[in-house]
């Protein structure tokens, strides 16, 4: 039995990837797929917005969009209602990228298409975008005097760790979203192993994986999503946090 | 091609592509896709605070025109029992005059009646008054046998009659 499971988990690929030239295909035409959906959907709603009766592909856009329009407002006011398209494009992004994962594949497994997020290339740019544009807006605030002084506020002795709390929030943004889609994807590989030994419990836990794991993709991108818009909260509030 | 990387935390060249396309992503949602969205939201919303607001001035409306209604009624009813009033003392004034011509119209029946029945009752006396003297002058020439000046004691007769009437009048008018 144990040597059974043994022989399994050698056969999950972990952290492999379809490469050429250093580039991650695999995780590249999956992202290509998210943003075609995203901007495919965002684009055809558009076109067809109303102010009459909404579809209910504009409901859900709607609904998306004013709940990060609320977010925004209250965390920062309506004077940075321009934090709002970055916040919804983080939601969609990873909400569709998330959800690829529950498709079958087309590369190196055919069961499961590995979700982009499930790749750190594209956790990473998030993070860094986010990184970038609120410590920008940190020093818009503050002035760039004020932003380097407010990793020295009291008490002094913590500056280290405030550096290290400034460099830890887009690491932590972007291994959160990572590590949680990536073991996602683990397990799902886990299940259909199973196959050839526990075929009943494969083809019942594998679609019962697959739902939670949309679940947990719709967590984690209100998770990143939220996350932002209280970085941009904490980096121009008086004083830091 | 599968190929495992050395250390799947560590990003490569793929971060490159992953962040031009997570900015034009953003560029385009940005640019194109949610003002679409935040117009027709708005608008919507306006729609909606605008009806809101419609509702609000309607109920109004309609508080003021129940108000008015009742203030309507109200003074309706006033006037109907007025106008009741109203037509009551019109029918008993009516109801008087009809009564006082009737009353004066009876009179007249009455006064009229009266004259006739005299005038009748003084035709038959004179014709019973003609008939008693014939009747005795004609006893009487039986009696004497000869005849006799009518006319004279027809007079007679009339004469005698009324000193028996008038006597016969005193009498009664002492009764």
């Amino acid at each position: 039995m144990l040597e059974g499971a043994h022989l399994v988990a050698v056969n999950i690929p972990v952290g492999d990837h379809i490469t050429r030239g250093g580039l991650n295909l695999d995780t590249i035409y999956t992202t290509a797929v998210a943003c075609a959906v995203v901007l495919g959907t965002g684009l055809y709603m558009a076109r067809k917005a109303t102010a009459g009766v909404p579809s209910k592909l504009q409901l859900v856009w709607e609904t998306v969009v004013g709940t990060v329009q609320d977010q925004v407002d209250n965390s920062l006011g309506p004077k940075y209602r321009n934090v709002v398209p970055l916040a919804v494009a983080i939601f969609m992004l990873v909400l569709v990228a998330d959800w690829i994962e529950i498709l079958p594949g087309l590369f190196h497994n055919t069961d499961y298409a590995p979700s982009p997020t499930a790749d750190v290339n594209l956790t990473y740019a998030m993070a860094i975008v986010v990184f970038v544009l609120t410590n920008a807006a940190s020093i818009r605030v503050r002035g760039f005097g004020g932003y380097i002084k407010h990793f020295f506020r009291k008490p002094v002795a913590m500056f280290p760790l405030h550096i290290i709390e400034e460099i830890a929030k887009p690491l932590t943004l972007a291994l959160r979203l990572f590590g949680n889609l990536f073991s996602g994807g683990i397990m799902i590989a886990l299940l259909i192993s199973f196959i050839p030994r526990f075929w009943a419990a494969s083809i019942i836990f594998t679609p019962v994986w697959k739902l939670f794991d949309m679940f947990i993709g719709v967590i984690q991108a209100f998770i990143f999503a939220l996350l932002t818009i209280l970085y941009f909260q904490f980096a121009t509030e008086d004083g830091g946090h | 091609m599968l190929v495992a990387s050395s250390n799947f935390l560590v990003p490569n060249a793929t971060f490159i592509v992953e962040l031009v396309a997570f900015l034009i992503v953003v560029f385009i949602l940005g640019k194109y896709i949610l003002p679409r969205i935040q117009a027709p939201m708005e608008e919507r919303q306006a729609t909606i605070r605008q009806a809101l607001l419609d509702a609000e001035e309607a109920k109004r409306r309609s508080a003021e025109a129940e108000v008015e209604y009742k203030r309507i009624v109200g003074e309706a009813r006033v006037q109907a029992r007025a106008v009741v009033e109203e037509a009551h003392k019109m029918a008993e004034q009516a109801r008087t005059e009809r009564r006082q011509q009737a009353e004066a119209e009876y009179e007249r029946i009455v006064t009229t009646a009266g004259t006739d029945i005299d005038g009748q009752i003084r035709r038959a006396q004179e014709a019973l008054r003609q008939q008693a003297a014939d009747l005795a002058i004609a006893v009487a020439e039986k009696v004497i046998g000869e005849g006799i000046d009518r006319s004279a004691q027809a007079a007679f007769i009339n004469r005698t009659i009324d000193q028996l009437a008038t006597s016969s009048g005193g009498v009664t008018e002492k009764a």
